[in-house]
């Protein structure tokens, strides 16, 4: 039997503008909750609702944020769920990108009223490929680049080095990447790129301390993300790494941000459930020792100028693993994971109130509505919503879930309207009841040794 | 009361070398949907299971044979005379009694069973007893010890058997300390329990070499004094607080000319008795070095059915019934969520972290309340779901990672918390501020 042959070059019929609007009658344009409620960097998919966890980004303000009345803030900070977290969806990666976001911003001149100049870079190790220390400071190095933080440092040095009049920088504008991150439009404004400007920035940065193998290639590459990472970055082997990634991230690249004018780097590192339950307990020991000479007393500029704040989202389980380790290391000096100092080291994720869940609603609803009928909570009513967030544990993520099949079954079944029936229909969490074998009720309450030959 | 002062003598001794009683219910149920079965098909339809987080892909032919010939003993299999001429391809079906048992829902199927049991081993009835009667005032706690943690001997050659002060020293020191941590669990007096230990040891001696599990194929040469001396303690303990004339008394209480449990069926009965809701044990409980052992059932005339289930069919030398201890929720809901909130927060407090073992925390509170693991796992699921509740006072999370200690060894074995098919291992407790 013979097959037609594969239209290889085949479209799409309908395109996503075209497509049947069958929320129309809630006067939304599309299902207002996402299907797939997870943070994709770099994409804006999620609405986010600072309010929401208002409490927590105080937290974070407090122990990661220099201030004037408080120029000192922790070296070492964890991010951890408060015996809330009933599955994954509590908002911490999202928590984390809206805190860096909020930082890169304005490079933190409002949360800091202006006395530091600050970034933030979001981590994600990656599962299996981060047992080591080297590996975690490529991780960073490859963020920093990726997240345009070391390109952000040589427009800043390019802008600081006195080769760019004054006239052309002017003209920078809002848009650093095209104008003085590019070399082609510096020529077009009569700047010396090769001779000049190359030259000076390398030797500042030699005279920084940057060792000249890096000062050349971040002179030469370092102010484009994509260049920097194929020149050098992509040409390092493991064993370089080994041997001198983390003295590029802790020494090298520290002199090139303070000489940049930042004053602190904070490096927010999602997901630790992906390096510690990988490392075996002397991987973990070692782990914790680098820890400690990367980011406290080691030889390093970071540590002379508490240069790095690291900020940890632990895991529940990586609390146990690492703590032994984390005291051998003499850690809990400097950064209290574990035992009563904890908290004073820890932004606690509590779950969402019902306060907070009705707003969360509104956002994803007016994000789908037209401009003049935002703000109504309609198809919803509020014992819709508490429900909702009830059956989904205070767990923001889980309760777009369920909001998502609601809308979705809510259209398949015609229903004019939510309550907190339909809500259970969708999310059969059955209440707690009684084992059908079980004889008749009993109201006396047990003692904590129940006397088994007494009356219990 | 009745004159009869012993428990009457097993009809057999020979118990199936398998502790998952979920084989029985699962082995009826291929003979139906088959009409008959043979206990080599059997073994090959026997689905995939797990014992505590080891997964074991296929049962082994000994446990089919034995499974066939014990559903066959307790009269739910049978088979015609000439329907086979070797073990495994004897043909059974399944009698009326068997068909019966298979409408039972699981829980009323495990009583059941242990009524069969029962009347074929006389083990399940009579170990509930011993253990109320080796420690009464301890409503039945019984420790195994276990040499101290502390003690981290090097290896020894394997012809180096004799016994030495030291061991003398540690198999004290180990019954000191369980008699500290349960007072009246382990009421052996040190002569008794060193000569007894030494008698094992000796004997362990005398086991051969076995061979290296690698490709060398050598014969071992040295041996753990830990390991020998645990198994020794073990054997020991076993031969005299499980053997027909309990400990302290003059006269035996059970109809046998052999010790009723040797240690290899003690492994066996132990877990299978805490399936059936009679005991729990646990040989990891954070206080204890070694095996803890109580009943979570009593023989009594009479007791509060809101608090207790009757097992008709199992009755003591003196005529009282076994009653299972089995609170409804609605009466131990408070005493059950104090327990936990303070169990978690003492281990909570001991290791410094929030999330804790779930494990520990279900040993403990099982030993304060006297549940069984699986009236353990029921009562966790309530108060979990109720926590999600508006107004809740505590917010509980608990996690399915596999700890570390879960992963290896003994701690593989070690039965997880199952609430809905899901295995938990971790739980956290703290303050809620849901409104």
């Amino acid at each position: 039997m013979t097959q037609a042959p594969v239209d290889w070059l085949r479209k799409s019929l309908v395109s996503p503008s075209k497509k049947e609007n069958r929320f129309e009658r809630f006067n939304l344009s599309q299902n207002p909750f996402p299907n797939k409620p997870s943070l994709v960097i770099a994409s804006d998919r999620l609405p986010y609702l600072p309010d929401l966890r208002a409490q927590e980004e105080k937290q974070f303000e407090d122990l990661m944020i220099p201030r004037p009345d408080h120029p000192e803030p922790r070296i070492i900070a964890f991010l951890m769920d408060y015996a809330t977290r009933r599955g994954r969806g509590i908002g911490k990666t999202a928590f984390l990108n809206y805190q860096r976001e909020r930082i890169m911003a304005d490079l933190g001149n409002s949360l800091t009223s202006g006395s530091h100049v600050l970034f933030a870079v979001y981590v994600l190790p990656l599962p299996g490929g981060t047992r080591k220390f080297w590996q975690f400071a490529r991780l960073i190095a490859k963020a920093m680049n990726e997240q345009g933080i070391i390109a952000m440092a040589m427009w800043r040095l390019r802008a600081f080095s006195e080769v760019i009049p004054k006239e052309v920088l002017d003209q920078v504008m809002d848009n650093p990447e095209e104008t003085i991150g590019n070399d082609a439009w510096l020529r077009e404004k009569d700047v010396v790129v090769g001779f000049q400007l190359i030259h000076v920035i390398r030797t500042m940065l030699e005279q920084a301390g940057v060792r000249a193998e890096i000062a050349q290639e971040l002179a030469l590459h370092g102010h484009s993300p994509s260049a920097w990472q194929a020149s050098f970055l992509a040409r390092q082997t493991e064993f370089r790494w080994r041997q001198e990634g983390a003295q590029l991230v802790f020494d090298d690249l520290v002199r090139l941000f303070t000489l940049a004018g930042f004053s602190k780097g904070l490096l927010l590192v999602d997901e630790m459930e992906k390096i510690v339950p990988e490392q075996n307990i002397r991987e973990r020991r070692t782990f914790a020792d680098l820890i400690r000479h990367h980011f406290i007393d080691g030889p390093l500029e970071n540590t002379r100028q508490d240069f790095y704040s690291l900020f940890l989202t632990i895991h529940p389980y990586i609390q146990e693993l690492l703590a032994p380790h984390w005291e051998a290391a003499g850690l809990d000096r400097f950064a209290a994971l574990s035992r009563e100092f904890a908290q004073e080291y820890t932004v606690y994720f509590h779950p969402m109130s019902q306060e907070s869940a009705v707003p969360l609603v509104q956002v994803y609803l007016d994000e789908s509505r037209p401009e003049d009928q935002k703000g109504m909570l309609t198809p919803f009513d509020k014992a819709a919503v508490t429900e909702a967030l009830v059956r989904s544990g205070g767990v923001p993520g889980k309760m777009l879930t369920i909001l998502y099949h609601v809308m979705e079954r809510a259209v398949k079944e015609q229903w004019s309207s939510i309550n907190a029936e339909q809500i259970h229909q969708i999310f059969q969490t059955h209440p707690p009841e009684e084992p059908k074998d079980s004889k008749a009720s009993a109201t006396r309450l047990l003692a904590p040794h129940p006397d088994l030959k007494g009356n219990g | 009361m009745a004159d009869k002062q012993w428990w009457d003598k097993p009809k057999s001794r020979n118990v199936g070398l398998f502790i998952d009683l979920s084989l029985y219910s699962e082995a009826l149920r291929i003979t139906a949907e088959r009409e008959s079965i043979t206990a080599l098909h059997l073994r090959q339809e026997l689905s995939q299971r797990t014992r505590g987080l080891l997964f074991v892909e296929k049962q082994s032919k000994r446990v089919a044979r034995d499974l066939v010939r014990e559903l066959d003993e307790f009269g739910w299999l049978q088979w015609p005379s000439d329907s086979g001429q070797s073990v495994d391809s004897i043909l059974y079906t399944l009698t009326p009694n068997g068909n019966r048992i298979l409408q039972l829902t699981d829980q009323e199927f495990r009583r059941r069973l242990a009524v069969k049991m029962h009347e074929r081993y006389i083990i399940p009835g009579w170990f509930v007893a011993r253990l109320w009667k080796i420690n009464p005032s301890g409503q039945g706690e019984v420790i195994l010890p276990s040499p101290p943690s502390s003690w981290r001997p090097r290896v020894r050659p394997w012809e180096e058997k004799e016994w030495t002060n030291d061991l003398a020293v540690q198999v004290k020191k180990a019954s000191r300390m369980a008699e500290t941590v349960c007072p009246g669990s382990f009421p052996i007096d040190d002569d008794t329990w060193v000569r007894a230990v030494d008698e094992a040891w000796k004997h362990l001696g005398t086991w051969k070499r076995k061979r290296k599990a690698d490709a060398s194929g050598e014969k071992i040469r040295t041996f753990s004094p830990r390991r020998r001396l645990a198994l020794a303690m073990r054997r020991a303990a076993i031969a005299i607080l499980f053997n027909t004339v309990p400990f302290g008394y003059q006269e035996d209480d059970i109809w046998s000319n052999k010790q009723p449990l040797f240690p290899r069926a003690f492994t066996i009965w132990c877990p299978r008795l805490a399936d059936l809701e009679l005991i729990f044990y646990t040989d990891k409980h954070p206080d204890v070095v070694g095996r803890l052992i109580f009943p979570t059932a009593v023989f009594r005339q009479e007791a509060p059915h809101s608090l207790f289930e009757e097992v008709k069919g199992i009755q003591s030398p003196e005529e009282e019934s076994l009653w299972l201890y089995q609170p409804r929720w609605e009466g131990q809901r408070k005493t059950f969520l104090q327990t936990l909130i303070q169990t978690h927060r003492l281990i909570s407090r001991r290791v410094g972290t929030l999330y804790v073992s779930l494990l520990d925390v279900r040993d403990e509170v099982c030993r304060q309340l006297r549940l069984s693991a699986m009236l353990f796992d029921k009562s966790l699921a309530y108060a979990f779901r109720e926590s999600l509740h508006p107004g809740a006072t505590h917010s509980i999370s608990i996690e399915t990672d596999v700890r570390e200690d879960q992963r290896s060894g003994s701690g593989l074995l070690r039965r997880p918390i199952w609430i809905d098919g899901v295995p938990y291992s971790l739980i956290a407790i703290g303050q809620t501020n849901l409104q």
